[in-house]
C-alpha cells in the first residue's frame, strides 16, 4: 500500500516537473521571439533615423544662393552676393543644370547662355568660398521696400520717397504700375490714379532691381497707406 | 448628617472647583489664541503691488528662415507683434493687409517660381510706437531639393 502511494507520489512528481520543464521552455522561447521582434523594430526605428538625419544634413548643406555675375570662367563664375560681398560658384560640367526663369516657368539653357550682369540664383552645397552648384538659375532681381511720400513730381509721374533707413528713393510710376490704396474704413484695397497721392502717405513698392534711362526705379506696382490712417 | 455624605459632598465641591477651572482656562486660552491672530492679520506688511509695464511687442518672424529653399508655390507665415496692428505682408505678386487681432500671427503666401522677397512691415495701432520692418528671402526651386 505504502509502495503504491509513493509510486503515485513519483509520478505525479515527475509529471510536475515534466510540465514545469515545458512551461519555462515555451516561456523563454517566447521572450526571445519576443527580444528578437523588439531588435528587429529597433534597428528599423534606428534606420530610418539615420535616413532622416542624413536628409536633415542633406538639407542644411543644401542651400541657395543669388547675385550679380561680376565673372564668368570655365569652372567658376563669381557673383556680387549682399553688401558687396564676393562669392565664387564652381560648377560641376556634368551635374550643373542651367535654367532660365520667366513668367513664372523655367527652361532649360546652356552654360554658354550665361553672361556678365546676369542675376542668378545658384543652388547646391556650401564650400569656404561659396557654394558648388547643382543648378543656375537666371531669373530677375525685385526690390520691395516702403517709405514716407517726401516729393511728387506731377508733370514726370515720379515720386522721392524716404525710407525708414533714411534712404532716398525715386520711383517712376509707369503706365503699367498698378496702384493701390488703403480704404482705411474697411482696410480693402482700391485701384487709384496718380493724382491721389498726397506727399506724407506711405507707399509700399515694388521695383526692378535696375535704375531705368531716367535713372530712377520703375514701379512695378504701389500699395499706398494714406496719412489720415495715422490720425484716426 | 452622616459622616459619608459630607465626604460626598466635599469631593463633589472639589471636583467642581476642578472643572470649572479646566473650562474657565480652556475658554481664557482660545480667546486669547482668537485676538493674536486677529492681531497677527493687522500686523501684515502692507504689499506692494506690482506696476504693468507695457512694453512693445516686438515683430518677430517665427517661421519661415530666412534664405530658405522651398518646393511648393506657397508658404506659411507665422510671426508675433503688437495686438491690433496694421500688418503689411508684400512680394512681387501678392500684398496681404490685415490687422491681428492676437499678438500671433499665421498665414499663407503665394510664390513664384525663383526668388521671393518678401517684406513684412507692422504699424502698431498705438501710432506713438514705431513702425517695424522684417524681409525674408525665400527660393522656390520646384524638384531641385
Amino acid at each position: 500500500m505504502n509502495k503504491k502511494i509513493f509510486l503515485k507520489l513519483t509520478f505525479f512528481l515527475f509529471l510536475f516537473l515534466f510540465f514545469l520543464n515545458f512551461f519555462i521552455f515555451a516561456s523563454d522561447k517566447l521572450s526571445t521571439d519576443s527580444a528578437n521582434n523588439v531588435s528587429e523594430k529597433e534597428v528599423e526605428i534606428l534606420k530610418e533615423k539615420i535616413a532622416s538625419k542624413v536628409a536633415d544634413l542633406r538639407r542644411e548643406n543644401y542651400q541657395a544662393l543669388s547675385g550679380i555675375i561680376v565673372d564668368i570662367n570655365e569652372d567658376e563664375i563669381e557673383i556680387d552676393y549682399y553688401n558687396n560681398e564676393k562669392k565664387i560658384v564652381k560648377i560641376d560640367e556634368l551635374l550643373t543644370k542651367y535654367y532660365s526663369i520667366k513668367n513664372n516657368q523655367k527652361k532649360e539653357i546652356d552654360f554658354s547662355n550665361l553672361k556678365k550682369g546676369d542675376y542668378i540664383i545658384v543652388s547646391g552645397v556650401y564650400n569656404d568660398k561659396g557654394i558648388n552648384a547643382n543648378s543656375i538659375f537666371v531669373d530677375e532681381k525685385y526690390l520691395v521696400d516702403f517709405g514716407k511720400v517726401v516729393e511728387i513730381n506731377k508733370n514726370e509721374y515720379w515720386l522721392k520717397i524716404s525710407t525708414l533707413t533714411n534712404e532716398n528713393i525715386d520711383l517712376d510710376i509707369e503706365t503699367f504700375t498698378k496702384q493701390w490704396l488703403l480704404n482705411i474704413k474697411n482696410l480693402e484695397l482700391e485701384k487709384i490714379g496718380f493724382s491721389k497721392i498726397k506727399e506724407g502717405d506711405m507707399i509700399h513698392f515694388v521695383v526692378k532691381d535696375e535704375k531705368n534711362e531716367n535713372n530712377r526705379f520703375s514701379a512695378q506696382k504701389i500699395l499706398v497707406i494714406p496719412q489720415e490712417y495715422f490720425l484716426k | 448628617m452622616k459622616k459619608e455624605t459630607l465626604l460626598a459632598i466635599f469631593l463633589g465641591i472639589i471636583f467642581g472647583i476642578f472643572f470649572s477651572f479646566i473650562i474657565v482656562s480652556n475658554i481664557y486660552q482660545s480667546q486669547l489664541e482668537e485676538k493674536n491672530n486677529s492681531s497677527l492679520i493687522q500686523k501684515k506688511e502692507p504689499s506692494i503691488s506690482p506696476v504693468k509695464i507695457s512694453l512693445l511687442k516686438s515683430l518677430t518672424i517665427k517661421k519661415p528662415k530666412d534664405f530658405l529653399i522651398v518646393n511648393s508655390e506657397k508658404i506659411t507665415i507665422e510671426g508675433e507683434v503688437e495686438k491690433n496692428s496694421l500688418i503689411i505682408i508684400q512680394s512681387p505678386i501678392k500684398d496681404l493687409i490685415f490687422q491681428n487681432t492676437d499678438e500671433k500671427f499665421k498665414i499663407d503666401f503665394p510664390l513664384v517660381l525663383g526668388e521671393n522677397p518678401i517684406k513684412i512691415v507692422a504699424y502698431p495701432k498705438n501710432k506713438n510706437l514705431k513702425t517695424q520692418e522684417r524681409k525674408l528671402l525665400i527660393y522656390y526651386l520646384p524638384k531641385d531639393i
